[in-house]
């Protein structure tokens, strides 16, 4: 039997075993054990507990809120649906900015909800509702958990390791790909596939922890260390982006740092050691030092512009070296059962996290914007014209806006289709199936091979959806009654439903794939400009330091944001914008990102004024050329600037062999050492890196045709 | 006007199996799938370039349907 069988067949067994429970025993509503079931069903028993405790976990809270809502405004419309506005509004800012915690500000929105509609209709049962809602949530979490435990059961064990160990290797690869590379730029492979299967395994490895953790004690005690060295690998992946988009040649770097090859051999090593991954009680080959030291006198031989990028590279590598050690030393730790409960002595390699607490993201804003006034809509539509589904308007409307909001690429047409599929389904044995049924034998046969349907031919997005057109469906109450109309009315009123979310997200801001994109690609410049303007501010006030921590948050996300939407876009309706060149746009943005984070962090490092005093000017001019040609992209992102700039670089690079050996003679410049030096080349470095990041990105962009883009069409 | 005609243009129910559907809803359903296909033929030949927001055009072209269909086809 395949595996997809058994796990429709556990999860319709649970179903049918989970409503019969609460039949028997008379709860208030049956739907909402089965719900609990449907919505727990996950492969292993330890994803499913684990998400079933974020079930629980956000359901109290909901039920709490509902309560309090219903007591500070029994008698007052307005004032509740402003408080219950807020609740949402937080709820679903907190689910789309935590991801770990993501679901239980999900359950917690929505069951506010759930339990604030019911209030409208019988305010005296709502505390009863809500302890109804409560024990159904602990009934259905019990009967998938001992399903799942006993029948076929699946287990994480191992799914840890694999997981690291896949990443590990996938980076030690792509860590060899880049060497070779940068001797010969034709060599390397595809390192977008690489990089690709890198971000595919780290998210993997976040998953394994979750659910191997929530079903092993063993692996609950070393999680901490676990996480640090998934923390580890991702900022050895942000590692190898930078390199990847920024070294010099090998030739280059080995000329000025005659130790480069024998660190990078050290830090292959170091991956070796870690590839396949070491059985217990293992040992493993202690991370050797090699110290980068830069040959000053081959340095002096390259123009400053070179020197300033492997000034640059330099760093990078160190940081690699850094990260690669204490990947190792953890390793070590973990295989050799010391946990991280005592306190890490030696080198650290250092996190790159943004500077400072940088508050909102405006992408979390839109979406519980979205939801909140999906809210309002739909009460003023119950209140003023009460179409079908009545009060439910004020709460199904808004638990489908939770969940494009937490899915900002699908709009709410893709849940239209397998919903109306499956409620059909549902009607349909409702008005010919259940009326012929007389004892629960029977009834758990129905609701067994419906769920099986649902479960076995639908996948995705279109599972859950189906899941939930089958349970509004077949509405099997205490006291059964049948009523065409209702169950008729319950299809237009779902129907529409999504057709209302569908309108209030053009409301916010058009969910059209293309136009988000350019909306990005927008806020990007912006912020682009922000940073490369502030990178020599000398006002360093609060304000300005929160200003930078947000752009820089902004430039690290945007990219993946901007990748994410843009495999929404519809080929066929743009065909002069291939999947390649999408590609080739955001890895050119990625490229910059890096490029003006490393410049923020260069112009932080320059701590005095001492040398930037002969080329200030200069400075001041590049940057503000930078500046404009940011600004103009921000208004057209076809703008022809990249030619210009490239001009303006290479009379730069002509002019600045010049300055720097007048500074060099300038009898300040002797007074300075080779540290304020080294920070000098890095700024300069910044400098020359955002240059080259912009003209190798003005290539990609040309490639855009971006009027297609912006041409309006019905989507 | 002749009996016939004043007949015609009193709204109705429209049965199907026995269950009972509002003109209006008919005549709504039937409005939107007429925009739909005006929308997807105004995309193939790029004429709604020329919109400043075709969402609301699509909300406008399912209305103006639903009152022709409303007014000449299916008495609401």
């Amino acid at each position: 039997m395949s595996t997809k069988t058994k796990e429709a067949i556990k999860t319709a067994l649970a179903f049918a075993l989970a409503y019969g429970l609460a039949l028997k025993t008379g709860w208030m509503n049956p739907t909402w054990v089965g719900l609990t079931v449907v919505v727990i069903a996950l492969p292993s028993a330890g994803q499913s507990l684990q998400k079933g405790v974020l079930r629980l976990a956000g359901t109290v809270p909901g039920c709490i809120a509902a309560l309090v809502i219903a007591g500070l405004a029994p008698q007052s419309r307005w004032l509740a649906l402003a408080l219950t506005c807020a609740w949402m509004f937080f709820t679903t800012y907190m689910m789309l900015s935590r991801p770990n915690k993501s679901y239980l500000w999900n359950v917690a929105g929505f069951t506010a909800l759930i339990i604030m509609t019911g209030s409208f209709e019988s305010p005296a049962d709502v505390f009863v509702r809500a302890q109804s809602r409560t024990v159904a949530t602990v009934v259905g979490i019990i009967v998938y958990t001992l399903v799942t435990t006993f029948l076929w059961p699946q287990s994480n064990a191992g799914a840890i390791r694999k997981a690291l160990g896949d990443l590990l290797s996938t980076q030690r690869e792509r860590f060899n790909a880049l060497r070779k590379r940068a001797d010969d730029p034709a060599a390397g492979g595809d390192l977008r596939a690489l990089h690709l299967r890198e971000v595919q395994q780290l998210t993997a490895l976040g998953q394994a922890l979750q659910a191997e953790g929530s079903e092993s004690y063993e692996v609950r005690e070393i999680r901490p260390e676990l996480e640090r060295l998934r923390d580890l690998c991702s900022a050895i992946m942000d590692c190898l982006d930078r390199l990847e988009t920024s070294a010099p040649t090998g030739g280059a770097l080995r000329a000025c740092l005659p130790t480069a090859d024998e660190l990078l051999d050290e830090i292959e090593a170091r991956f070796s050691s870690m590839v396949p991954l070491p059985s217990a009680d293992s040992t493993l080959r202690p991370p050797a030092e090699v110290s980068l030291t830069l040959d000053r006198e081959a340095l002096s031989q390259r123009p400053p512009l070179d020197r300033a990028a492997v000034v640059m590279a330099r760093g990078q590598l160190q940081a690699l070296d850094a990260l690669s050690a204490e990947a190792v030393t953890r390793m070590q730790e973990l295989i050799s059962h010391r946990s991280a409960v005592k306190p890490r002595k030696g080198r650290t390699a250092p996190s790159k996290q943004p500077a400072a607490s940088p508050g909102y993201d405006l992408d979390h804003l839109r979406g519980a914007t979205l939801v909140a006034s999906t809210v309002v809509a739909g009460f003023l539509l119950w209140v003023f014209v009460n179409p079908p589904g009545h009060a439910s308007w004020f709460m199904f409307p808004a638990i489908v806006a939770m969940m494009v909001a937490g899915t900002q690429q699908l709009t709410a047409k893709v849940f239209i289709r397998p919903t109306a599929i499956a409620l059909a389904l549902g009607i349909a044995i409702y008005v010919f199936v259940l009326p012929k049924l007389s004892t629960f034998a029977e009834l758990g046969l129905v609701l067994f091979a419906s769920m099986f349907v649902v479960n076995y031919f639908f996948k995705g997005i279109g599972q859950f959806a189906g899941m939930v057109g089958v349970l509004m469906g077949i509405s099997v109450q205490h006291q059964q009654a049948y009523s065409f109309a209702a169950m008729a009315n319950t299809y237009v009123f779902v129907l529409f439903s999504f057709v209302l979310v569908y309108v209030m997200s053009y409301m916010i801001q058009s969910p059209r794939p293309e136009k988000a994109v350019l909306w990005l690609v927008r806020r990007f410049y912006r912020s682009a400009r922000f940073l490369v303007a502030s990178a020599s501010s000398e006002t360093t006030g609060p304000w300005t330091r929160w200003r930078v921590a947000w752009h820089r948050r902004e430039l690290q996300r945007l990219p993946s944001k901007i990748a994410g939407w843009s495999k929404a876009i519809n080929r066929k309706a743009f065909p002069a914008n291939t999947p390649e060149r999408v590609d080739d746009l955001v890895i050119g943005l990625q490229a910059m990102a890096y490029r003006i984070d490393e410049l923020v962090d260069s112009r932080a490092a320059v701590s005095t004024p001492s040398l930037a005093f002969a080329l200030a000017e200069d400075i001041r001019t590049w940057r503000d050329r930078l500046g404009s040609a940011l600004a103009q992209w921000a208004l057209s992102p076809e703008a022809p600037v990249a030619e210009a700039l490239q001009d303006h670089l290479s009379e730069w690079r002509r002019e600045l062999d010049d300055r720097i050996e007048t500074t060099t003679r300038d009898e300040r410049a002797a007074t300075v050492d080779d540290a304020e030096w080294r920070r000098f080349y890095t700024l300069l470095g910044g400098y020359r890196g955002v240059s080259a990041a912009m003209l190798s990105y003005g290539d990609s962009a040309r490639q855009i045709d971006w009027a297609e883009w912006r041409e309006e069409r019905f989507s | 006007m002749e009996r016939g005609a004043v007949l015609l243009r009193i709204p109705s129910e429209f049965a199907i199996g026995g269950v009972y559907f509002p003109p209006l809803l008919v005549a709504a359903i039937l409005g939107t799938a007429l925009a739909v296909v005006t929308a997807s033929l105004l995309n193939r030949v790029r004429l709604s370039r020329h919109f400043f927001y075709p969402p609301l055009v699509f909300v406008a072209l399912a209305v103006i349907y639903t009152v022709v269909i409303g007014t000449f086809f299916i008495p609401v």
